[in-house]
């Protein structure tokens, strides 16, 4: 009997660790977010990135999580290379269980997502928000009715493009025309605002003098800068880089040597704090449109939340990782932010995190300093222009926040 | 006529970095007969050790020079020593494939180390910007063109005028020979090296002037296979005449060729004219012919 009794206590201990209770797994699952950021290659390594997720996540858990569930945010280096991020997806869309792994929330770069388009949208059905601004995905061409999943923190390139040419023609004092110098990177990235640019600079009025490519490999672009320098343009608007890139300081000296009062406007990536670092005094005066907030900017109460909590932990975040911490508390914040209105509507599911994002009135937390939006875009229709300091080392705000739905009308 | 010129000694000039930075690898050629696929690495690791010693330690930049390339030096000596050394005797081939694992292992020790972004890199140079109305040359382009010149010229001078660059070309020339006379090949061997290091540690600064230092411009370094395969891999002549045949090629193209709709092809255009020059002459235009009896 003693040992009948015995041999019972075993078993069931055995079957509590072998076979634990359904209903507390359930509840305590952790809630799984794919997320793909660059952490070497071509583009460089954007560990801020990494480090604004980590310390994200941590924020978020220690509060107890969504709704009593763990989050992880799943971080992969793509290495900014579009092979490299498919493996990483599929990896994670084969190995993770379907109601842990909720979204997708990273890197996805724009080549990643014209790849990906069919098995996202139509077979997978993962949201998935990217720190791409591609048009052909959140433009006219695309948006929710061609890739219900897609979804984006700021407006595309052509809206950031619109934003920078409005600002040409206001800021302009000649009375001919503006002559425009465009320049962009052979890529799917630095081709993407191209045909809206071209249509829209008819619309108001700016010539074109001169068009661009250049190589993200190059280490001399003294003839593009030439040809560019004979056309003799008013303002040169370059597109499709990053601060990671090598070519992209050869190209800020080049020009400040060849053309050092040709002001030069960028879009969001050009737009970032490892533009000053890299570029040292070649970066001062920069113009470009950003879709984040600056790490100087105290006073927002986003950036107040991400620098307590980078103090809590003890990260000191170096010059040149501001942007890239931003973006990843950013990214962190949005993907937490819509599994739990999901999560609260009862539908925990990759559909119902669709309908949260689409749903959302969301402002990070007071990131748009009281400024309204619909996220039913699938972007967030905002942004502002800034410009370099060189002495400073950040990038100072010339506009408030602007909604581009209203602006570019 | 004025742009040609332009772009013709703005070509010029970029073409005298890449005569550096062929001369290194001509160097450790005629020396060891292998070819140095780490060219890239060892450019950036030069870049970085006078990095140190100018941006980080603040010396004045004609202390941190000769520090920074007497680092790059030991650097190119240490190399030697662990990974060239050890195979001595063995097929001149074997040198050339470790040379492309060590690319391998330093390009991910470099990223491990200093990351993949840029550095800014602006060193602080009388201004010497040439504005000759409808030519400009600014003055990182004409400094990058003079410390090339200057630091070509004084290698040259080492290896022509100085004791111990006649015992160079003589082990250079045969290493038994020099063996015969007394010369201790191995220590030329590791010197080489070291002068080899130096000199492309040089052509990195330069490059890195001209933009931002990161592990990413290694790339910079494969440039160095068409200028001394094109001007003979064997011959120090020859890296100055590839340098400036692919610096000017470069500028020409990237000035007519890719606006008329050739995009990248100046990235292109040095092996397309090395595909032309091995045509005509298969060791490089100014190489020594082999004849092996068989």
């Amino acid at each position: 009997m003693k040992t009948c009794f015995r041999i019972t206590v075993l078993l069931s201990l055995v079957c509590l660790f072998v076979f634990p209770c359904p209903t507390t797994h359930a509840q305590s699952k952790v809630i799984e977010i794919g997320a793909p950021i660059p952490l070497g290659g071509v583009g460089g390594a954007y560990v801020g990135i990494g480090w604004g997720y980590t310390d994200c996540q941590a924020y978020i858990n220690e509060k107890g999580g969504v709704r009593g569930h763990k989050i992880a945010y799943l971080l992969e280096d793509n290495r900014w290379s579009v092979p490299t991020e498919i493996a990483v997806i599929n990896r994670l869309l084969t190995m993770e269980p379907k109601d842990q792994l909720l979204l997708f929330c990273g890197n996805l770069i724009t080549g990643t997502l014209k790849a990906m388009s069919d098995k996202i949208n139509k077979e997978v059905r993962i949201p998935s928000i990217s720190l791409s601004y591609s048009v052909e995905m959140f433009g006219k061409q695309g948006g929710p009715a061609k890739y219900p999943y897609y979804f984006s923190v700021g407006p595309d390139y052509s809206q950031q493009v619109g934003l920078l040419l409005r600002y040409i023609k206001k800021v302009h004092k000649k009375k001919s025309e503006p002559r425009l110098a465009v320049v962009y990177s052979p890529t799917e990235y630095g081709r993407d605002p191209l045909a809206d640019l071209k249509e829209d600079v008819k619309k108001l009025g700016i010539k074109i003098v001169a068009e661009e490519e250049m190589a993200i490999t190059a280490s001399d672009v003294t003839a593009q800068v030439l040809n560019i320098r004979k056309a003799k343009p008013d303002y040169i608007l370059w597109h499709g880089f990053l601060p990671g890139m090598p070519v992209s300081t050869v190209f800020l000296k080049t020009v400040k040597q060849y053309l050092p009062k040709v002001p030069i406007l960028g879009t969001h990536y050009q737009t970032v704090m490892g533009m000053i670092t890299a570029g040292g005094p070649a970066a001062d005066g920069l113009i470009g449109v950003s879709t984040s907030v600056m790490w100087h900017e105290t006073n927002n109460p986003f950036v107040k939340l991400a620098h307590e909590q980078a103090k809590k932990r003890g990260r000191e975040i170096p010059v040149g990782e501001e942007s890239n911490y931003i973006g990843g508390w950013m990214l962190g914040l949005m993907g937490a932010h819509a599994v739990d209105v999901a999560a609260a509507s009862g539908d925990m599911t990759r559909e119902g995190v669709k309908k949260a994002l689409e749903a959302s009135t969301w402002d990070f937390d007071g990131m748009y300093e009281g400024a309204t939006f619909s996220y039913a875009s699938h972007k967030v229709p905002m942004a502002r222009i800034f410009k370099a300091s060189y002495a400073q080392k950040r990038w100072n705000a010339m506009t408030p926040w602007l909604n581009v739905d209203k602006e570019l009308k | 006529m004025m742009d040609f010129l332009q772009f013709f000694c703005s070509g010029l000039l970029n073409g005298l970095v890449y005569a550096l930075l062929g001369l290194g690898l001509v160097l450790i050629f005629r020396a060891s007969e292998a070819f140095n696929f780490a060219v890239g690495e060892f450019l950036v690791v030069g870049a970085f050790l006078f990095y140190f010693f100018y941006f980080n330690w603040g010396l004045p930049l004609l202390i941190a020079l000769p520090l920074g390339l007497g680092a790059a030096g030991v650097f190119g000596g240490i190399v030697e020593r662990s990974v060239i050394k050890p195979l001595m005797g063995r097929p001149h081939l074997s040198m050339t494939i470790i040379t492309l694992g060590l690319s391998n292992i330093l390009a991910g020790g470099l990223q491990a180390t200093v990351g993949s972004n840029p550095y800014n890199f602006s060193v602080s140079l009388p201004d010497l910007t040439l504005d000759l109305g409808p030519l400009i040359f600014p003055s990182t382009n004409v400094w990058a063109g003079i410390l090339s010149l200057a630091f070509f010229t004084m290698i040259l001078l080492f290896l022509y005028k100085t004791r111990w660059g006649l015992v160079i070309q003589a082990t250079s020339e045969s290493q038994p020979k020099a063996l015969c006379f007394g010369i201790n090949a191995q220590s030329v061997l590791l010197l080489v090296w070291a002068i080899a290091a130096a000199c492309i540690g040089a052509s990195g600064i330069v490059i890195s002037n001209l933009g931002a230092l990161s592990s990413q411009i290694s790339v910079v370094g494969l440039r160095a296979i068409p200028v001394v395969l094109i001007g003979g891999l064997d011959s120090i002549a020859g890296a100055l005449v590839g340098g400036l045949i692919v610096g000017i090629a470069e500028s020409l193209t990237g000035a007519y060729l890719e606006p008329a709709g050739l995009i990248g092809f100046k990235e292109v255009v040095p092996y397309f004219v090395l595909l032309i020059a091995l045509f005509i002459r298969p060791y490089g235009l100014l190489g020594r012919v082999r004849i092996e009896r068989v």
